[in-house]
């Protein structure tokens, strides 16, 4: 398997990663509620498609539509989504009309219970990129949602298969954890699938990396911070003591 | 309904693949398994199991614990097998165990007020396989297995065991649904020795997947697997699925009619009447879908021959029996095309013409093993292409 380093999209982060991610890897995005952990991944997702790449979001809480007009505001082009490079999976509308119906970008899913449906329509839509030779980032939003309705050990199970299952097709995953919402326990247990974590800390406006490159602080992107924009691009990135 | 082996009576599952497998169909009043990799969607064969028994005049009883009665209904109305009708004349009733795990009420026949308990899941699935009894012959589904173990581990496992009894007190077929989500190996096998009929859904362990059918316990018996790669149509149903056949052999052997003859539908990329690139044709026979893909005959164009020949699950070796010379260019482009070693039946073409070597003659000089089938063939006869066509499928299905 290759291993290539693929550039994030947020340039200081590239700094921090000697470079980028590495394919296929997949990273944990930790942080408090509404902490700009899902703008990150956005940004990241975008990263990627103005590379070319494709990406895929798969919503839990919110429809598929909601969650493309959120991403509006942090970049996101219709363009991408007219050459087929942007998909969603959509786990949240079916709970409210089981009769929305999928399109050509929108894959529902019957409900947040049901890994198996999950699955299948990731795997369909990565098969479809692996075999256009698109490489791929993928971000779901969130865990934290899985784990309100499924005990950790089911969790667990379906990552096992799901990740192996990127993996194969050198897919890069973002998945999103809300921070205090879970037992120490959770945390460490998902970490174990994960290659690392980017921890996103509003108040002071920086990403922390966690695994690979621990401990490396990095400004958030301008864009999740508006307010910040001045003081980060005159930051650098610091090493935690 | 037919009796098997003079024993069990078996009700046709209505998908000709699967009864073929089951010997038969499904037992009746017994229980069977639809078992799952989890790159595998079960949801759509249990789906036109349940609308054959439904067209038949049966009874369905349907347990929904990780997705609404609305969304089976909507997929089966997408599948273009529709139970909405049959929900309606009072032929179909759900069990509802998933809206009061995100607090809400449920209009259904049948509701699980506390589907957190499997007592209370237990008691009413023992009501509405009573009750549903005595208005015709139940196929009973439960989607899914996998869901009740991940709430309740193995005592979900006790409570199947007694609704197995109830289904053979009223003659039903009880069919669960159940996705193999990497459990430990004694709930796996505590799964698999409930049941006495397992028919497996896999994944093949490829990049890309592929799925396969195969049944690995018919009537208590453990069966050898005979796995049938399958399509889910989006409408139309599942069927059996064959991606890729290659049709390779020397310049001029009549790879190119071959393919035309057997195909409903063909196209061939052809400069002055010689194919340069490929013919591809897809053919629908014994309930398959199968898709040809015939290569180039000449030496200039090998450097294709391998792409075309990757992924194939079998092929015809098409030789001009008036062409000896032609023999070991054939052989070689088996080699070529890496599908030496897969499924692959040998057609002795041109078996029209007045010098052509008989079909004894290919063999000997080809020293082909008597594990190959060989046929004369003529390109332009149905009948003995389609020969090659069924000895190929053959092969294929028993490997």
């Amino acid at each position: 398997m290759t291993h290539e380093l693929l550039p994030s999209g947020i340039d200081l982060l590239d700094s921090a990663l000697n470079g980028g991610f590495t394919k296929p890897s997949n990273f944990l995005l930790i942080g408090t509620p509404l902490s700009a952990k899902k703008e990150v991944g956005l940004i990241l997702l975008n990263g990627g498609l103005e590379r070319d790449e494709a990406a895929i979001y798969i919503s839990t809480s919110n429809t598929a539509e909601e969650a493309r007009s959120h991403w509006e505001d942090y970049g996101f082009k219709e363009q991408w989504e007219e050459e087929g490079r942007v998909k969603f999976v959509d786990c949240y509308s079916k709970m409210l009309s089981a009769t929305v119906s999928d399109t050509p970008s929108i894959r529902r899913v019957p409900s947040i219970l049901d890994y198996t449906k999950l699955s299948v329509a990731v795997n369909d839509w990565c098969t479809s990129y692996y075999l256009q030779n698109t490489p791929v980032r993928l971000m779901l939003d969130s865990l934290s949602a899985f784990l309100i309705y499924s005990s950790l050990q089911t969790v667990m199970r379906f990552l096992h298969i799901f990740l192996g299952q990127l993996r194969k097709q050198n897919a890069l995953g973002f998945f999103l954890l809300e921070e205090g919402a879970h037992e120490i326990v959770t945390f460490n247990q998902l970490k174990t699938f994960s290659n690392g974590a980017i921890r996103v800390n509003e108040e002071s406006n920086m990403m922390q990396l966690e695994g690979y490159r621990h401990g490396m602080n990095i400004p958030l992107p301008s864009a999740v911070v508006p307010k910040a924009t001045a003081e980060a691009s005159q930051v650098s990135c610091t090493p935690t003591k | 309904m037919f009796k098997s082996n003079g024993q069990t009576t078996k009700v046709p599952t209505g998908i000709s693949i699967v009864d073929t497998l089951l010997d038969g169909g499904m037992p009746n009043g017994d229980s069977f398994l639809i078992r799952a990799h989890p790159l595998a969607d079960p949801l759509s064969m249990v789906i036109e199991f349940l609308h054959n028994q439904l067209k038949n005049g049966g009874v369905g009883v349907f347990l929904v614990n990780n997705k609404s009665p609305a969304s089976v209904l909507e997929e089966s109305a997408i599948l273009k097998m529709g139970l909405r009708d049959f929900k309606r004349n009072g032929q179909l009733f759900f069990i509802d165990a998933y809206s009061a795990l995100f607090g809400l009420r449920s209009n259904e026949a049948y509701f699980v007020e506390d589907p957190n308990n499997p007592v209370s899941v237990s008691k009413v699935v023992a009501q509405a396989l009573s009750e549903c009894s005595k208005k015709g012959k139940v196929f009973f589904v439960y989607d899914s297995l996998n869901t009740s173990i991940d709430e309740f581990g193995n005592a979900i496992l006790a409570e199947a065991n007694t609704w197995k009894r109830i289904a053979i007190a009223f003659n039903a077929i009880l069919c669960f649904i159940y996705t193999e989500w990497n459990y430990p190996k004694d709930i796996s096998e505590a799964v698999a020795n409930l049941f006495s009929s397992i028919v497996d859904l896999i994944t093949l362990e490829r990049i890309v997947a592929t799925q396969v059918v195969t049944v690995s316990k018919n009537e208590g018996t453990p069966v050898s697997k005979r796995m049938v790669p399958i399509k889910n149509a989006v409408t139309g149903g599942i069927k059996g699925y064959v991606p890729k056949i290659l049709v390779t052999g020397p310049f001029h052997a009549g790879k190119t009619t071959l393919v035309h003859t057997l195909s409903t539908r063909a196209v061939s990329v052809q400069r002055m009447g010689t194919t340069v690139a490929l013919d591809f044709g897809h053919v629908n026979h014994r309930g398959f879908t199968l898709d040809l893909f015939g290569t180039v005959g000449q030496p200039r164009f090998d450097p294709i021959l391998e792409r075309l020949g990757g992924e194939a699950l079998g092929a015809i070796l098409v030789v001009d029996s008036t062409k000896p010379e032609e023999f070991p260019r054939a052989k070689e482009m088996m080699h070529k095309a890496g599908v030496h070693g897969l499924p692959y039946v040998l057609a002795a073409n041109k078996q029209d013409l007045p010098d052509a070597l008989s079909v004894e003659e290919v063999k000997k000089k080809m020293n082909i093993s008597d594990e190959v089938a060989i046929v004369g063939t003529v390109g332009t006869d149905k009948v003995s292409v389609v020969k090659v066509l069924d000895l190929l499928l053959d092969k294929i299905l028993s490997t």
